[in-house]
Parts: structure tokens; sequence; C-alpha cells
């Protein structure tokens, strides 16, 4: 499947400080791309070279059909943006600002564009400024909406949104989209687990994986066994065995590359049999925690 | 291309309040312009309406630098928080419709001014459209262009406060630094002044192309910081002294046209023994010309001083700005210098020998209109309109003018022997020929703006009785005078000594 998205060596240097550290990046069109991590990650420097509005230091990013460092005009027909800290022209009310937008697009659909100021309930003639954080960002979305955009980018949309406006904000995201490709950057996990079709992890400027979730579900389990004895660690462990915890007759640890006929005769050779086994799945926000958890002490034993 | 009226009817939209207010602003103003050219009132409520009125010039400025900042802010330029940079704007229609803006509430407003004004102070604005083009092109380089760059590189209006609060404190500083350089006189600036507009002026231009199409306010406010460093360079290494000898070459000897100049001894030194007091005092240097030929006219641009002390000691003024106009037949004046105090002291006891130069700019007078005063208004030169009016301090008359757009160069010469008013005496030695000239040093002309009509005095004084009392006008309706527009002739330098003078004799007015 072609990119929507492609980042190579993208660098991004502030002073002495890296933001983005040769990121490199694909994904596929047509897909719901969560792009997660800390705060600090480098999520919203990378979005914001991909929109053009900073450069980068070094490397190379494509956005649909152009070098990022080349759209402007019409090449945001194509493409919506819609970010947290965005300002917008709070003098305006809320049908002039649609109507002042609509006159950029081509594309514009009115019907589309009535029906998202009635499913989200907006005030038409209130002025953005007298807006609650949650509308302002319904408001962002529907202006980047009624376009049908091939490509929507949005930086941390829900955060700080109370959980009925981001399920709403989810719902008619994922229902509005069409064929449309998503990015969508966010620290919060569990709202992208809903509804993104791919994941990405981005720490200290470094994508450390992206993959389709439903593999990535898959791949990762809780695993705990209950021996009938204290067990005898080894001196190596399979690599994908992560934050192993033994305490007298029960271990516990992560298997990040589940299969079930390997993992289990990985256990029989390193602990023999084990009287019960479970294999939990993990939730995302858990699999997250343990990659970072794993990558932290990565970190500090290589310091 | 319609991006232009999209985004400039939303910004009409947005400051239709900041435009209604400019207008009506304006308006008064156009109401109340004939003050331009009315003679200046005694106090009481004419003289309040004549500030209210200039208050209202300066709120109108205020007003139009804001609505200026607020249309270019309203797309801000610094920052990457704004909706507009991922929408699809074209930049260059961006550009154009803020320009649009800009020519539609500040300078149509101006320009329609011009023209309802011009034909109410009696000039037909169509006479006038290339001074009123003129007039456009330095509103926008003067207070459009500079405040829409520092608009283009701030993101709120403290933030534009900020910046132009500091490019004040620049030109202060600057204007200080070079004031203290010696000859650093507007007869040397000119190539300086040159290259500060030019730079200041390239640069503006290159921080709003930057700004709109790349759109990258560091290297923007590089860019200015950059042309301020080269403009003090310019202005403080600058040659100045032998800028002015460039300019006026000195005269060589057997020249045939160039005036005469010597030193007066001044013979009316006062016995007064002056307190030396501060870094500086004043001499009073009496200068006498002689031989200019008749149909000229001479102007002072810049005068320097020399001073020899016994011991080989010399002190040297630099080039410093004078104004004075010198006719034909014998002229003097009094050239002001400031001199050191500690020099002053250090050889107020012994005799020195003194040198002034002068540079001069001799005009040349076209042929003369003969003009016969009316009782009314009446037109002069074509282009200026004049009436008889009083001074605000005297009860003499004189010829109170107005002009469009720009006060035109003129000498004018009155006979006050075939005056038409009544003189008591017409053998008084006050009676002797009257000269007056105006701006025929200042080649270029304040242009239209907010003041397309420039008042000016034609005055050629009173006559006095013997004793120099009891002013009597000489200027009545029926008097004839002579105007004629001078025109540069050459540009040259002219030297003078005296030796063996004392500088204590020359602290006082020698005339």
């Amino acid at each position: 499947m072609p990119s929507a998205i492609l980042l190579e060596d993208l660098t991004k240097r502030y002073r002495d400080v890296s933001a983005l550290n040769g990121l490199n990046l694909a994904i596929a069109e047509g897909s719901i791309f969560g792009l997660v991590g800390p705060n600090g990650a480098g999520k919203t420097t990378a979005i914001k070279i991909l929109m053009n509005i900073l450069h980068a230091s070094s490397g190379r990013a494509q956005i649909l059909d152009w070098d990022s460092r080349e759209l402007a005009g019409s090449a945001f027909c194509s493409i919506g943006y819609v970010s947290e800290n965005q300002k917008l022209p709070e003098w305006m009310t809320v049908t002039y600002f649609l109507a002042y937008v609509r006159n950029f697009y081509p594309t514009w659909d009115r019907d589309l564009e009535r029906e998202l100021v009635k499913r989200f309930d907006l005030p038409p003639k209130r002025k953005l400024k007298k807006l609650s954080r949650g509308m302002r960002m319904k408001v962002a979305l529907a202006s980047s909406l009624a376009y049908r955009p091939r490509l929507l980018v949005m930086d941390e949309p829900f955060s700080g949104l109370d959980p009925l406006v981001r399920d709403e904000l989810i719902e008619c995201i994922v229902q509005r989209a069409g064929d449309a490709t998503l990015l969508i950057s966010s620290h919060d996990l569990g709202e992208m687990e809903s509804f993104a079709t791919h994941i990405g992890y981005l720490e200290a400027g470094q994508l450390r994986f992206s993959e389709e979730l439903r593999s990535l579900a898959s791949r990762f389990r809780q695993v705990e066994l209950a021996l009938g004895a204290a067990p005898s660690l080894p001196g190596t462990l399979p690599e994908s065995w992560m934050h192993l915890d033994a305490s007298s007759s029960t271990v516990r640890f992560i298997e990040s590359q589940y299969d079930r006929d390997r993992t289990e005769s990985d256990i029989v050779r390193i602990f023999g049999e084990a009287a019960h086994a479970t294999y939990a799945p993990m939730s995302l926000r858990s699999i997250f925690l343990a990659i970072a958890r794993d990558a932290r002490a990565a970190g500090e034993n290589r310091a | 291309m319609n991006q232009i009226f999209y985004i400039f009817r939303k910004d009409v939209r947005r400051h239709w309040l900041e435009i209604v207010v400019s207008l009506l602003l304006l308006l008064y103003f156009a109401w109340k312009s004939p003050i331009l050219w009315s003679p200046e009132p005694p106090f009481g409520p004419p003289r309040i309406s004549r500030l209210l009125f200039g208050f209202v010039g300066v709120a109108l400025c205020l007003c139009w630098w804001f609505l200026i900042v607020r249309v270019i802010q309203g797309e801000s330029l610094v920052g990457d928080r704004q909706f507009w940079l991922t929408r699809p704007y074209q930049r260059r229609w961006l550009l154009a419709a803020k320009a649009l803006f800009i020519i539609s509430f500040v300078n149509l407003p101006v320009l329609v001014f011009d023209v309802v004004i011009l034909p109410r102070a009696g000039f037909p604005p169509w006479h006038h459209v290339p001074g009123l083009l003129q007039g456009q092109l330095l509103l926008t380089a003067f207070l459009i262009v500079p405040i829409a760059t520092i608009s283009a590189i701030t993101d709120s209006l403290a933030q534009f406060l900020l910046v132009l609060f500091g490019v004040v404190a620049y030109i202060a500083g600057l204007s200080w630094v070079v004031g203290q350089i010696p000859s650093a006189s507007s007869a040397s600036s000119e190539i300086p002044s040159t290259v500060m507009f030019a730079v200041a002026g390239g640069a503006c231009l290159a921080v709003l192309v930057l700004q709109y199409f790349r759109r990258d306010a560091w290297v923007s406010r590089g860019v200015l910081l950059g042309s301020a460093g080269v403009i003090a360079v310019v202005l403080t290494a600058a040659p100045y002294g032998p800028l002015v000898e460039r300019a006026y070459p000195q005269v060589p000897l057997g020249s045939l046209n160039p005036a005469g100049v010597k030193i007066e001894k001044n013979d009316k030194a006062s016995e007064t023994k002056y307190p030396v007091l501060g870094k500086t005092l004043n001499l009073y240097v009496p200068i006498e010309t002689y031989g200019l030929v008749q149909g000229s006219l001479v102007v002072v641009d810049a005068a320097r001083l020399t001073i020899y002390a016994p011991g080989g000691r010399a002190w040297n003024s630099g080039w410093v700005d004078s104004s004075h106009t010198l006719w034909p037949g014998a002229s003097r004046y009094n050239q002001t210098f400031e001199v050191s105090s500690k020099f002053y002291s250090s050889t107020a006891g012994s005799e020195v020998d003194m040198r002034v130069e002068l540079a001069v700019s001799e005009y040349r007078e076209g042929p003369a209109q003969q003009i016969t005063v009316a009782a009314g208004s009446f037109r002069v030169k074509n282009d200026a309109i004049c009436s008889l009016g009083t001074g605000e301090y005297s009860n003499t008359t004189s010829l109170q003018c107005r002009s469009a757009l720009n006060e035109p160069a003129f000498a004018a010469h009155l006979d006050p022997v075939s005056t038409t008013c009544t003189l008591p005496d017409r053998t008084w030695p006050s009676l002797q020929d009257r000269r007056n000239s105006g701006n025929s040093s200042a080649d270029f002309g304040g242009g239209a703006g907010l003041f397309p009509v420039r008042p000016f005095d034609i005055d050629f004084g009173a006559a006095t009785d013997p004793s120099g009392k009891n002013p009597v006008s000489i200027v009545c309706p029926g008097t004839n005078f002579s105007l004629a527009t001078p025109a540069l002739f050459s540009r040259y330098r002219l030297g003078t000594s005296i030796n063996g003078i004392h500088l204590t004799d020359y602290r006082t007015y020698s005339y």
C-alpha cells in the first residue's frame, strides 16, 4: 500500500536539544495511525515539520504528493490539520468562521458542514473565544472535515477534553474520515486503542516501533507461571521476555513475541513444566508502559 | 485571486470600528483644515481649536498605525500556532490582500482628503497629480512600510510597541552619537542619508517579502539588525568633513562669479565680561559678503571656524549648519559657533587668528513677475495665493500665502519708497530695498499627505522712524513687488581669515 506519509532520517535540533533523532516512519494510505509517546517525545515537532510549520534540521518528510517543505497554498485543500494549541480567529462566530474558511476549499461540502454543526451541537452565533475548549476543538474539526481531506492530521486533539466530548469526537472522526488517512498524536493510550488501526511509539525523538494495532495486541501477553518450587533463573532469557519477576513459586513476565507453542517450549526449557500458566492479553496502555520501562532500563544500563 | 477579496472582506469586518474611527477623525481633519492656511489667531477659543486640530492629526496617525499593525497581525507571520498556516492561503494573495486593505483605508482616504482640500484652498487638484502621487509615495515609505515591517516580525501589539520603543531608542542614540561627530551637518550628510534611506528601505522591503514568502522571523530580525548596524557604521564612520569639501569645492582664485566674504572686527564688543559656564560657549562671528552679482542670492549651508592660538595650538568647529541668506550688495550676518570653554579660557587673554569657511549655494533668479497687492486674495506665480494680513504680535502687514503641496522657492523684492501705504516720511533711512526669499535651499518638498496646503509668508518687514521705533506697514493694497524663482547656480566654499583678535570680543552680537 502506498504511503500517505513518509519520514526519512528526520532530525530537528533546537540549539543543544534534539527534538527528533533520525526519525523514520511510513504511514499507509487509508490507515488510522496513532502516534503515541510521552510528553516531549517529539510528536508535535514531527507533525509541525510534516505540515511545513517548522523546518527539519536534516532528513526528509513527504506528505501525500508533496515534499513537506513545499507544502503550501492549494496543497492544504487535501490535508486537514487540527491541533490542541492552534490559534483560531477568536473574534469570529462559528458560522462566520466556517463561512470564511469555506471560501478556500473547492471541495467543501455544505451538507456535511451542516451535519457536523448539528452533530457537534455547535452554537452558530457564538464567538470562538466564548466557546469551551472542547467546543473549539469541534469547530476546528468540523472545518477540517467538511472539505473531505485525503489526510487528516491531529495533534493531541483530545487532550483536556471530558470523556463524553472525546468519545463524540472519536466517533465522528471514524465515521466521517471515510477513505482518508488519519494521523493522530496523543499521549493518552486508552483513547487510541478504540479506533487506531496502526500505532507508532515515539520516545526521545526516535520511533521505538510502528505496527498494526491488531498484531501488536496479539504479540504481547502477560504471562504468569505457577511452579512447584522456587525457580532458578538462567543467565540468559529469551530476548522477547520483558520485566521478569520471580517470587517463591510464581514467575511473571511479559512476552513481546507471543506464539503459544514457542512461548510454551521456552518456558519448559527454562523452568520445566509449570503447574499452571496464564497468557493474559494486554491493554495498549500496559504494553506501552512495559515498553517504556524497558527502554528506560536499557538507557540506564547503557549509561 | 479570489482569496484577496475573501481576506480583505474578513479584515474589513474585523476592523470596521477602527476604520470608522479613522475616517471620522479624517473627516474632522478635513473640516477644520482651513486652519492650516489661516493666520495664527491670538490666544482664546480659536487657539484651542487649533490645538484640538493638532491633537486629531496625531490621533489619526496613531489610528492608522494601529490599523496597520492589527491587520497585518491578523494573519500573524510569527509563531507556529496560527490556524491560517495550514489552510490553503496563497502567500502572494495574502500580501496583496493586506496591501489592498492599507491602500483602501489609509492611502485612498488621504488621497481623497488631498483632492478635497486642495480646491477648498483654491488649487485645482488635477494641476498637482505628480505631487499627489509623490505624497502617496512618501506616506507609504515613511508611515506604512516601517510600521508594516515591525508588524510582520511581531506577534502582538505589546511586542510591536516593544520593538518600536527599541527603534526609537536606536534612532535617538544614533542621532546623539552622530551629533557628537564634527562636521556631521546637513550639508555633509547627503550621501550618508541617501545610504541610510536606501539600506533602511531595502531592509524593510526585504523583510516584508521574507516574512510573507518564507516566514522566517529570526532571519528577518537578523536582516533588520544587520541593516541597523550598517546604518550605524555608515553614519558614524562617514568622512563628513571631506564630504562637505567635495560637495562645495574651493573656488579657484580668479574665478569670476563667487562672492567675497570677510570677517569684520567686532567693533561693538561689549566690555561686559561674560562668565564661562558649561563645556561650550557661543561665539558670534560677524560676516560680511560682497561681490554677489545682481539677480543672485547665496544661502550659507554650513560654516567652519578654525582658531589658531599662540604656541601652535588650534581649534576647529567642524562644519556646522547655517541657513543665512545673503543678497547682492553688502550683506552681513552673525555666524554662531559653539566653542570649547576649555580652549576659550586658555586663549582668553591672548591674541588669536581666526579663519571662517562658508559652504554656500548660489542661486540665480529667473525672470521676475511684477505683482500688485490686491485688497483680497490674489494669485502669485500660478501656484500660490496670497492675501494681506497682520502678524500675531505686530500691527504691520505682511503677505500671508499658501501653496499646493510644497512651499515654492521664491525671491521677492520691494522698493518701500514706492509703497502705497501711508508713510509719515518717505525719506526715512529704513526705507531701503526689501528682499525676502523662501525655500530656495530645499529642493525636496514635503509632498501632500495630511498637509496638502503649505502656508508661508512673504515678509518685507516694516519701516521704522529714524529712531528705529514706531513700525509702519510698507505693504498695502496697490503696492508693487517683484517675484522670481531662484534656481541653483553652483555650490562652493568661501574662506576668510582675521588675525590678532581677542575671542572675548566675539561673545556678543555685532549687528
